[in-house]
Parts: structure tokens; C-alpha cells; sequence
């Protein structure tokens, strides 16, 4: 089981690096809508305090929905998904090696994130990098279980395009508002002490979907 | 199909009497006034929503877990109708609203998280007219059905953190001072029973209805 | 005669609202090479996808010896190859990263150095290292039956698989096949081009209307009339 895991791991991480393309595309998708935000929010320095947490789960949702759809596309290509589902090993192992895939690489891109924001948007983030990939481990992992069902469920669904964020993002609501406000708290100084129910909430989110993906991932796997 | 004329007739009587009592008998409450009377639709459909998701919920635990096509139809029947009754709450609300707050939408707690549960299973129905009509595409719908429903809990907690502005659900909390008025209480009472009934005749006729259609277009297919 | 090695009992299965395989019943054993007929859309490609248990019957069973592929798809997968007219194989690894991964999908022991020798084997040893995507059909296929090297089935369920084959390849993939029936495995193939294989079969099983009409021994049939029979069935 382990080993099926890491050798899916492995072969997506792979071809992420030699298909840097995708990845890249993404960074600058994200780039682009920080860009929108400072051109369309009040450029003024105390209105961004107040829109910064926001403004980065934003940016993280929609250019990470595009490496979400990606994840199954790759198998698609050349007829691998079959290959893979044919091979002797179970759902869930395909399940968490995909997950996991899509999450470092989710994780690479925060990382970038983080100083991009910083630059374009709201300067005073920087200081807290560590705070807030710690954070965005903890919201990757909600997002990349819920998205890695969906994205393979969509797949072969018309329409995937408009689909996948149609019924991704309202599931997702508790995982953003926590995350939001988690990164208030980090950004006003209060490290994750003043939300700590928030996080009991978005840790819960994490745990919940984490396991019912698992368990459902059967069933959008048969053809 | 006896089942389904009775409960018509029933839910024809309650509704009726429901209406007749709503103005003629229950007494205009005293801080909100007449617009107060919307809430014995409002409440009403939100309870029925709920039951709705709920068994579209269970029916669809059941599909995937025996495969056979009734879990499904009841799961796509409820969750219709429950979508229905969502579109309802949140217009009544929004009436309700504007005398009460000055304005058709705010962001409590209860509304916000009817409206992602409203969107949550439009996405359900839309999934259903995008895949084509095969086991597939009632596994797949079974899927979304049971996320949605696990993600009630977490986005009703994350909205109420988010934001209270609503008054405590003044039915069920027994505290001596909010409680309501007896009559408008039973008032209360009287139109949730018809509303139910109401839901159950919509579920037994849709359930029916749909299940004649799969049978006339697999007879037709089979013609072909 | 032996326990069957896959027994196919009474599968329908619904399509939307269409029913497109009505009871197929039959067994395949060891040693078996079966042709699969049928006009296009008469449910050939549907009931391989339900045989390898990545497709549910509507109802009715399949069996691998014995036991139901449903319930218990494991040991189906760990004895069964398939090759269809997809490469299955990921565009942006080389030949030998496609089958080092592969090989580690299916716990086998020393995997690198028996990588190595199915590449020599199929004669791909000089674009191991070169990224698939660039590949012919023929290499594709060669690979295909490099990755079957290794997997080490019993049973091959195929869906076209001689698509885009030139006639060297074709030899090639004929003569592992017949190796293959040779030394006990069995065979289930889907193909359009019966000059291709007709000379392996040794059954031939025609899919009509969503049911296999006919199951004929090899000896029933040369060449001429099992067309005339294709073609008679298929208008």
C-alpha cells in the first residue's frame, strides 16, 4: 500500500517537474490576480491590513483550481488511468498518492506565494512566512482531499471547467473563513493562540473529508 | 398510488387550514407585526430543506452501498424537492427581512448557511444534467449528496463564528422571556405538521413520476 | 475438460436508458485464444471494461476461478494484462521510468535489472532512456508487451490492439501472443483486423444484438466463410 503511494507520488512529482510548464502557468495565474486585486482594491496601505487575509485564500483558490483539474488530466492523456486502475492495488492508494501529489505541489506554490503577495499586495506578510506556510499546510491538506474526489470525478463530466468550481468552492466556505481568519490573527501579531477554535474547525474540516474522499474515491473510480 | 391521494387530500386540508388560521386566528404579534405571519412559511420550509437534504443524504449512503436504482431515485427526488423549499426559505427570509432589518440580505448565520446548502445542491442537480443518465452518473450524484450533507455541521458552525446578527431560534430555546406566545406557537406547530405532509405528497408523486419516466424511456430505448 | 480460468455468467448491462449487453454467458481457459466479433457498438469494448472489473454489471457475474471479480478484484488484477489501442504509458517518462513504475505497482523483486532485460527482450534497449511521447505505435506496442514481460499474466484481455501496427510489428506482438497461448495463458481479443490474428484463434465468439450468438471452435471456420458469417452477421 505504502509502496504503490510513493511510487504514484513520485511519478506525478516527475512529471510536475518536467512538465514545469503547468506549474509555472499557475505562479503567473496567481500573479495575475494579485495583480487585479491591487488594481481594483483602494491602493491605500490601511485598507489592506484589513483585506490581506482574504485577498490571499482568494488568490490561492482560484489558481489552485487549476492545478487541480490537472491531476487527473495527466492519466487521461494516453490511456494511464486504465493502466493504473487495472494495476493490483487498491482505490485509496491511488487516492493519497494523487492527494499527496497535488499537495506538495499546492505547498510549492504557497511558498512562492508568500513573498509574491508580499511584494504585490501587502507588505508587512514577510515576517510571518513560517506562520503561514504552517498554516497553508493545514488548508492545502482540506483543499487537495476535497479536490482530488471532485477533480476525479469530474474528469470525463462535460463542462468539467465550470463544474469542478461549482461544486468545489461552496464546499469548500468553512475551510476559506477559517483560513481567513487564522491569517488575520498571524498577520495582527497573535501567531495561531487567538484562533485557536478556528483551527480546531479547519483542522476538523481537514480530518472529516480526508477520510470520506478515502472512502468514496471507489466509487468515482469505476468506470 | 392510494398512498399518494391521501396524503394530497391531507396536505390539501392542512395547507387550507393552515392559511385559514395564519389570518384569521393567530393574533399579530406585538414587536413585529403582520409581517411576523411570514414565518409560519419560512420555518416551515427550512425544516422541511433540511429533512429533505437529510434523506436525499441517506438514500444516497444506501445506493452506494446496495446499488440498486430506488436509493437513487428517492436520493434525486428529495434533493429536488429540498431545493425547492431552500429557494423558498430564502425568499420568505429575505421578505421577512426587509421590514425587520431594513434590508432583503444579511449575512446571519442561518440564512448564510441555508444559501451555500442552496448552492451546494444546485451544483448536485447540475452534476445530474451533465453526466448522461447511467449508473454513473447516480454514483457520482451520491457522492456530492453525502459530502454536501457532512459539510451542514462545519459550515454552520464556520458561518456562526463569522457572523451573529440573527436572534436565537426563538422556538426551541426555552428561555422564559424569548419563548413565543402560546398561539403563535401552536400556530407554529399547525403549519410545520401541514408542511410535512405537504413534503411527504410531493416525494411519494415526484418518486412515482420519476419512476414511470425511466420506465417509458427504457421501454422507447428498447423499441429503437 | 478444466475449471474455466475466467466464466463470464449471464452479465447484462445497462446503458442509460439502452440495454446493451442482454445475458453474455461464456469461459475462457487456459490456453484459449478467443476472437471477439461484432459491428461496432454492439457492446465488444463494454464487456472487456466489465471482464477486468473496471465496469459493473448491471447484472449477472464474472468469475475468476471461481470467484467473483467484484468482490474480489485483487487477484483478477495481479494475473491479468490488458492492451488496448491506447499506449497506456506516460508521455513524459522514458520507456524505463514507464516500466520502473509500473514494475513498482506490482511489488516485484529486482525490478530495475527485469526493467532492463524486457527492454532488451522487445529490442527498445536503445530509447530506454528516451521520453515515450515520441514513440511510434510500434514501439508503444513493444513497450506494451515489455510492461506484459514483467507483469507475468495468465490472462490477456485486448481491444484493438493491432491499431496503427505495421506489419513488422504485427509479426512481433503475433509471436509473443503465440508464446503466450503456448505455455497455458489465455486470450481475449477485440479486433477488426482478422487477417491480422485469424491464424492464432482457436475459438471465435460473435457479439450480436447483446448477446454472443455463436461460440465456434477454430476448426468450424477457414477464413472465407467465418467473413462471410461477419459479414452476413453484421448488416
Amino acid at each position: 500500500m505504502i509502496r504503490a503511494i510513493l511510487a504514484i507520488l513520485r511519478k506525478d512529482l516527475t512529471l510536475e517537474l518536467r512538465k514545469a510548464e503547468n506549474f509555472i502557468a499557475m505562479m503567473f495565474f496567481a500573479v495575475i490576480i494579485l495583480l487585479i486585486f491591487s488594481f481594483a482594491l483602494p491602493p491605500d496601505n490601511d485598507n489592506h491590513k484589513n483585506l490581506a487575509p482574504g485577498v490571499f485564500w482568494v488568490t490561492f483558490l482560484l489558481s489552485g483550481i487549476l492545478g487541480l483539474s490537472k491531476s487527473f488530466a495527466l492519466e487521461k492523456d494516453l490511456g494511464c488511468m486504465e493502466a493504473l486502475l487495472l494495476a493490483p492495488i487498491s482505490r485509496g492508494a491511488i487516492f493519497l498518492g494523487k492527494m499527496l501529489g497535488t499537495l506538495v505541489f499546492l505547498l510549492l506554490m504557497l511558498a512562492l506565494l508568500i513573498p509574491l503577495f508580499s511584494l504585490l499586495f501587502y507588505p508587512e506578510a514577510l515576517p510571518y512566512f513560517f506562520e503561514v506556510l504552517g498554516l497553508s499546510m493545514v488548508t492545502a491538506l482540506g483543499f487537495s482531499s476535497l479536490g482530488t474526489l471532485l477533480s476525479g470525478l469530474t474528469t470525463d463530466v462535460r463542462f468539467k471547467e465550470i463544474l469542478l468550481p461549482i461544486l468545489l468552492f461552496p464546499l469548500l466556505i468553512p475551510l476559506l473563513l477559517a483560513s481567513v481568519e487564522i491569517l488575520a490573527g498571524i498577520f495582527a501579531g497573535r501567531g495561531f493562540q487567538g484562533e485557536l477554535d478556528w483551527l480546531k474547525l479547519l483542522v476538523g474540516f481537514d480530518l472529516i473529508f480526508l477520510i470520506a474522499s478515502y472512502l468514496t474515491f471507489d466509487f468515482v473510480m469505476e468506470l | 398510488m392510494k398512498l399518494v391521494r391521501i396524503l394530497g387530500l391531507a396536505s390539501a386540508l392542512g395547507l387550507g387550514i393552515t392559511a385559514w388560521l395564519v389570518f384569521y386566528w393567530a393574533p399579530l404579534e406585538q414587536a413585529m407585526g403582520f409581517v411576523q405571519k411570514i414565518m409560519y412559511i419560512h420555518v416551515p420550509s427550512v425544516l422541511v430543506c433540511y429533512l429533505a437534504f437529510f434523506i436525499s443524504f441517506l438514500a444516497s449512503v444506501g445506493y452506494l452501498w446496495k446499488r440498486t436504482e430506488g436509493y437513487d431515485v428517492v436520493a434525486l427526488c428529495s434533493a429536488e424537492i429540498g431545493v425547492i423549499f431552500c429557494g423558498i426559505t430564502l425568499v420568505t427570509g429575505a421578505i421577512w427581512g426587509k421590514p425587520t432589518w431594513n434590508t432583503y440580505w444579511t449575512w446571519d448565520a442561518r440564512l448564510t448557511t441555508t444559501l451555500i446548502l442552496f448552492l451546494i445542491f444546485v451544483g448536485y442537480l447540475l452534476l445530474r444534467r451533465f453526466v448522461e443518465f447511467s449508473e454513473q452518473q447516480a454514483r457520482f450524484a451520491a457522492i456530492i449528496a453525502i459530502i454536501g450533507f457532512l459539510d451542514i455541521p462545519l459550515i454552520h458552525q464556520a458561518v456562526t463564528w463569522w457572523r451573529t446578527l440573527h436572534q436565537t431560534s426563538t422556538l426551541f430555546s426555552m428561555k422564559p422571556g424569548g419563548a413565543i406566545d402560546d398561539p403563535l406557537k401552536w400556530m407554529l406547530y399547525v403549519a410545520m405538521v401541514a408542511f410535512y405532509l405537504f413534503f411527504a405528497y410531493l416525494l411519494t408523486k415526484r418518486i412515482q413520476l420519476e419512476r414511470q419516466e425511466r420506465e417509458l424511456r427504457r421501454t422507447l430505448a428498447a423499441l429503437e | 475438460m478444466s475449471a474455466p480460468l475466467l466464466s463470464v455468467q449471464g452479465v447484462v448491462k445497462d446503458f442509460g436508458y439502452r440495454r446493451v449487453l442482454k445475458e453474455v454467458s461464456f469461459d475462457l481457459h487456459g490456453g484459449d485464444f478467443t476472437l471477439l466479433l461484432g459491428q461496432n457498438g454492439a457492446g465488444k469494448s463494454t464487456l472487456l471494461k466489465i471482464l477486468c472489473g473496471l465496469m459493473r454489471p448491471t447484472s449477472g457475474q464474472v468469475l475468476f476461478e471461481g470467484r467473483s471479480v467484484s468482490e474480489n478484484p485483487d487477484a483478477l488484477r495481479q494475473a491479468l494484462g490488458q492492451v488496448s489501442h491506447q499506449p497506456q504509458v506516460y508521455g513524459d517518462l522514458s520507456a524505463k521510468e514507464n516500466l520502473r513504475f509500473f514494475a513498482s505497482l506490482r511489488n516485484i523483486e529486482d525490478g530495475a535489472a527485469k526493467v532492463d532485460k524486457a527492454l532488451a527482450q522487445v529490442g527498445l534497449e536503445k530509447v530506454a532512456n528516451a521520453q515515450a511521447k515520441n514513440f511510434s505505435s510500434g514501439m508503444f506496442k513493444r513497450l506494451g508487451i515489455a510492461k506484459l514481460m514483467l507483469a507475468k499474466p495468465r490472462l490477456l484481455l485486448l481491444d484493438e490492439p493491432y491499431t496503427g501496427l505495421d506489419y513488422k510489428s504485427v509479426g512481433f506482438f503475433n509471436q509473443f501472443l503465440g508464446q503466450f497461448v503456448q505455455e497455458g495463458g489465455a486470450v481475449l481479443m477485440i479486433t477488426h483486423q482478422l487477417d491480422c490474428c485469424f491464424e492464432l484463434a482457436s475459438k471465435v465468439a460473435i457479439l450480436e444484438q447483446g448477446k454472443i450468438d455463436s461460440e465456434h471452435g477454430r476448426a468450424q471456420f477457414n477464413y472465407e466463410t467465418l467473413i462471410e458469417h461477419y459479414q452476413r452477421a453484421t448488416q
